[in-house]
């Protein structure tokens, strides 16, 4: 067998019901804030917060393929958290994930998203998960796009084995969630570029318009793929929870990342005024991306991976 | 979903990295001018081991193998730094499988083959660059025979290529992308004029005059007045070995080892700006195995083809420059790695098409924006 | 605030603007680099108009309009060094070509293999290094300017020149790297501009294409904004900040007027034929000068925010 760049029909059919759920539930636009109970719920029927759990079928791949529709509708709450729960925690914890009855926070020292509201809460610092939750008395506030944070002092209970495994699969599905937001804000910069009409053309006959859409397609193209060979990579090491992170995983956060951010920028100059209501089509998702842009699990040790990977490289081929 | 090959595709380029371990010093993707010689021991080499034709079909004297074969071949040969895919087994033989005649094959097919015979490629114009199909040069027909004038301009290797591989206009004036005929013209041939054109990085191009070379219309490959369809289908079947990634894991894979060298490494903002181009890198890779993909399955690959061109150029350009802002004024000296790998970059993203005109076919054809004003 | 020029530097300027266009441009340029010389003649003429004492004669800001507008005319010549870097550490300007030295640079150094006096930086002090032109090793240069070789044991020698001079060197460096970045740059955007109305593809001019238009813009954005900083920081008499402002700013916008001009120049400004290469490659040198922006951009972060910085 060659090389083979599409998703299995089992990986689109996730990817298709996923989209299905999302039209009919989410609808036109997303909305600011944590995901309503019944929306969670519904993911937990669809099978999307058991994906790459060790009692899942699906791996990676299928979870990159459901997190690519999540994104084009900027799905709101703590979706990739749970994803990282089904590595990390013990088993009946995994199953209520699973079913949607228990909600994980990934957070910083200080800070914990979807607080309150999720009933485990985990730290990252560097490779390293740690459940960490956060004393009473915490500080409630909300995010940019209106999501929860808590803010408190937490206390580490233990550090979660196969952490590294997890962080790895949460930094390639914030990827795909990111490209699939991305793609949707590139779509509708498009559209709006071939139907607006000023100076009596469309506007995207306009080259200043055309060749940054260009530049922004190109970038989320790449990161695109990129990403699916981080799930590949991930899915073939998936037993391997602990050890130096093998990489794509965080190059791809890294890439989806930049691309999305630089794809927002472009589609909002293109849209004009139009990309300023809060209803969307376009705000919202930009909202969401930058939000999920700068997610606790943060990119200075993706960073670093990546030029441990290039030491490793060059130490191989180059002597 | 599969981002690995298979078992013979890898023993293949295994086999590939080891014929390359005996050209390590070669650096003719960088020097092919300066290096010529050299460059085409390689290809003889390569020839005599059925790599110029390896996915050539059998009865042109070809392995029929796959793309992904020829995508490995140049992807190691490129991160080798031992040469660029050459144009005769490239295009020129390509378009010859597909359009030459049973004598045109006879005659050119063997020494492309084994390495032996080489193009240039005679396309741009001074005044046709961007928009090729606006060129003037005119092949006259005269009986058995064309007389072509023209000029030409900017040929990479001419210099020490046997045949030039000319674009020219067998109908109407100004008749744009209809009339343009393909002739296969000898460069040492009565009435052909070069000039050296060098270039800033060392390199040179060439500037070709025609002045009443008689061609025989046997030289013609594929109809008369209809090379610009047979032009797109040479490019199509290429587009996979056109950008090698191989190139540009080389380009971030050497700055980093110099980095490690001159113990810049420690430096936040060095690591930070490695850790970025590493990811660049890896977005070139996986652009190039998507044109791969779709033309194994026989999907158009226009607009992949040219994203693929305008990341990798970029990219290149984008880790010397910063090559160069770490070695300061130390890399304008000649010999100074950084600054060969900043002047091989430079016009990478204006020649074989600019980042311009690729920007617009994305935009075209993968945006459905016209791009025109 | 004054952005006009007074009746006499409008005066000194055009008579500046008149010499040049006589004596220099891009032609002359190619010919001496094809020689590896520098410009002995204009640097006669500009000694004889008087040109090259602006700074202790006149006062700093008119100097570095000779220095930006000697840049714009491609002159092959160490006018920065000797019209405004020298005046501002030597009572007497020296007569002979002046080559600025880092005492821990590695690289070849500008004009070297011609001057006959170096003014190296070395920590907190300058020095002076009296040399027989043309006695230090030409460097093969493509970059416009000769270079050429200082050894390590030169640029430990000479004759300190007191307390802040080493400070006060790299301050008026910096300020003439900012302006010759600043008028190279000018002179490749212009280049490239008057190629590009008279270039036409696809039946109009070059020029005409939106995205041609707006990257040209934005690079005359940046190099108007590069030429303000380096005058303000000499009308001000080079203070540290400031210098460090606008040679940041001019290293950068260099950067990007060298990638946009050749690439909106397609081919034939990769050849020796056409003028671009003449500013181009200036700007190329120019721009890693002294640590080049990074470096540039760590003095701004030390004058402004340095312990016991005000
Ligand atoms: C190193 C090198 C090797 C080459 N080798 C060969 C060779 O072997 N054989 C050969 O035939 N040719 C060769 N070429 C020529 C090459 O194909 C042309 O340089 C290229 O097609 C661009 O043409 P041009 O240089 O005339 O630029 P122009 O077409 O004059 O373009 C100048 C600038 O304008 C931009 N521009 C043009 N049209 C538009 C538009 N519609 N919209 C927006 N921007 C536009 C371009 O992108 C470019 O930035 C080589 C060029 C180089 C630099």
């Amino acid at each position: 067998m060659s090389l083979d760049l599409a998703f299995s029909s089992e990986q689109l059919a996730v990817g298709e019901a996923v989209a299905g759920f999302c039209r009919e539930r989410v609808g036109g636009a997303p909305p600011a804030g944590d995901c309503p109970a019944d929306w969670w719920q519904g993911l937990a029927e669809l099978g999307v917060l058991e994906l790459a759990s060790p009692e899942a079928e699906g791996g990676a791949l299928e979870a990159t393929a459901a997190f690519e529709e999540l994104g084009a509708v900027a799905f709101p709450g703590p979706v990739v958290e749970a994803l990282i729960g089904g590595q990390v925690l013990r088993r009946e914890e995994r199953a209520a994930v699973a079913r949607g009855a228990l909600r994980v926070s990934v957070g910083t020292h200080d800070l914990a998203p979807f607080v309150p509201g999720c009933e485990v809460q985990l730290e990252v610092s560097g490779q390293s998960l740690f459940r960490a939750p956060l004393a009473a008395g915490f500080e409630s506030l909300s995010s940019l796009d209106a999501e929860p944070v808590a803010r408190g002092v937490r206390t580490r209970e233990e550090r979660l084995e196969r952490s590294r495994a997890g962080l790895d699969l949460g930094r390639l599905l914030l990827a795909a969630y990111l490209v699939g937001a991305a793609r949707r804000v590139v779509a509708l910069a498009a559209d709006h570029a071939r139907t607006r009409t000023q100076f009596g053309r469309p506007i995207g006959d306009f080259q200043a318009v055309a060749h940054p859409l260009a530049d922004v397609y190109i970038g989320v193209a790449s990161a695109e793929t990129l990403t699916h060979a981080a799930a590949c990579e991930w899915d073939e090491r998936r037993d391997e929870g602990e050890g130096p992170s093998p990489g794509l995983a965080a190059a791809a956060w890294l890439a989806a990342r930049e691309a999305a951010l630089e794809a927002c920028h472009v589609a909002h100059q293109v849209m004009g005024a139009q990309g300023m209501t809060l209803e969307g089509p376009l705000y919202p998702l930009s909202r969401r991306i930058r939000q999920r842009a700068s997610h606790a699990i943060g990119t200075a040790t993706a960073r670093e991976s990546m030029v441990a990977r290039l030491d490793a490289r060059v130490g191989e081929s180059l002597g | 979903m599969r981002f690995r090959f298979s078992e013979p595709e890898e023993r293949f380029r295994r086999e590939v990295r080891s014929f390359l371990a005996d050209h390590r010093d070669l650096d003719g993707y960088f020097r092919q001018g300066q290096r010529w010689p050299a460059v085409k021991g390689l290809f003889q080499e390569m020839g005599a081991r059925g790599w110029l034709s390896l996915a050539w079909p059998e009865e042109d004297g070809g392995a029929a193998g796959s793309p992904a074969l020829e995508y490995l071949l140049w992807d190691e040969v490129a991160y080798a730094r031992a040469a660029r895919n050459p144009l005769s087994a490239g295009i020129v033989a390509r378009t010859l499988i597909r359009h030459g005649t049973a004598e045109q094959k006879r005659r050119y097919l063997p020494p492309i083959r084994s390495g032996d015979l080489h193009f240039a490629l005679g396309y741009s114009e001074p005044e046709a660059g961007s928009d090729l199909a606006s060129l003037r040069c005119r092949a006259e027909r005269h009986g058995e025979e064309y007389v072509v004038d023209g000029h030409k301009c900017w040929q990479s290797y001419a210099q020490d290529m046997d045949c030039l591989w000319l674009l020219c206009r067998t109908g109407e004036p100004g008749g744009r992308s209809e009339g343009l005929s393909l002739l296969i013209v000898d460069l040492d041939a009565p009435g052909v004029g070069r000039r050296d054109l060098p270039i800033l990085d060392g390199e040179q191009l060439n500037e070709i005059r025609l002045d009443a070379v008689r061609v025989p219309v046997s030289r013609r490959v594929g109809p008369e007045g209809g090379a610009w369809k047979i032009m797109g289908e040479a490019l199509a079947d290429e587009r996979h070995i056109q950008f090698p990634p191989g190139r540009v894991h080389r380009d971030v894979e050497e700055l980093h080892a110099w980095c490690r060298n001159r113990r810049l490494d420690a430096d936040a903002g060095v690591r930070r700006e490695l850790s970025a181009l590493a990811v660049v890198a890896l977005q070139v890779e996986m652009m190039a195995l998507r044109v791969l993909d779709a033309m194994q399955r026989g999907h158009d690959a226009t607009a992949l083809a040219a994203a693929n061109k305008v990341l990798h150029t970029e990219a290149c350009q984008r880790i010397a420059r910063t090559a160069l802002e770490w070695e300061g004024p130390a890399a304008l000296l000649e010999d100074a790695r950084p600054a060969l790998l900043w002047r091989q970059s430079m016009w990478e993203t204006v020649g074989g098409g600019t980042s311009e005109i690729m920007r617009g076919i994305v935009a075209k054809r993968a945006l459905g924006l016209s791009g025109r004003a | 605030m004054d952005f006009e020029l007074d009746g006499e530097q409008q005066a000194i300027l055009d008579s500046v603007d008149v010499l040049l266009s006589l004596r220099a441009g891009p032609e002359r340029a190619i010919a001496l680099a094809a020689k590896g010389e520098l410009d002995h003649d204009l640097a006669r003429a500009l000694r004889e108009a008087g040109f090259l004492s602006l700074a202790t004669e006149v006062g700093p800001l008119e100097a570095a309009l000779l220095v930006e507008r000697a840049a714009r005319a491609a002159a092959v010549l160490d006018v920065g060094a000797r019209a405004l870097v020298a005046p501002a550490l030597l009572r007497e300007v020296p007569d002979v070509p002046v080559a600025l030295v880092h005492a821990d640079g590695r690289g070849p150094v500008r004009h070297a293999a011609f001057a006959g006096v170096l003014l190296v930086a070395d920590g907190a002090v300058a020095r002076l290094v009296r040399v027989e032109p043309g006695s230090l090793a030409p460097v093969r240069s493509g970059y416009g300017d000769p270079l050429g070789f200082v050894p390590e044991a030169l640029r430990r020698s000479g004759e300190a020149l007191g307390a802040g001079s080493g400070e006060r060197l790299l301050r008026w460096w910096r300020l003439a790297l900012a302006l010759e970045l600043s008028g190279a740059s000018t002179a490749a955007l212009a280049t490239t501009v008057a190629y590009l109305k008279q270039r036409r593809q696809f039946g109009r001019a070059i020029g005409s294409f939106q995205a041609v238009q707006h990257r040209l813009a934005r690079c005359a954005i940046r190099t108007e904004a590069s030429r303000w900083l380096a005058l303000e920081a000499a009308h001000h008499g080079a203070p540290g900040e400031r210098v460090a402002v606008a040679a940041a700013h001019a290293a950068d916008t260099a950067a990007q007027v060298f990638r946009e001009t050749h690439q909106l120049s397609g081919a034939i400004g990769f050849t020796r034929e056409h003028d671009l290469h003449v500013f181009s490659m200036r700007l190329q040198s120019l721009r890693l000068e002294l640590g080049g922006s990074t470096a540039h951009a760590r003095a701004i972060t030390a004058e402004r925010w340095a312990e016991g910085a005000p």
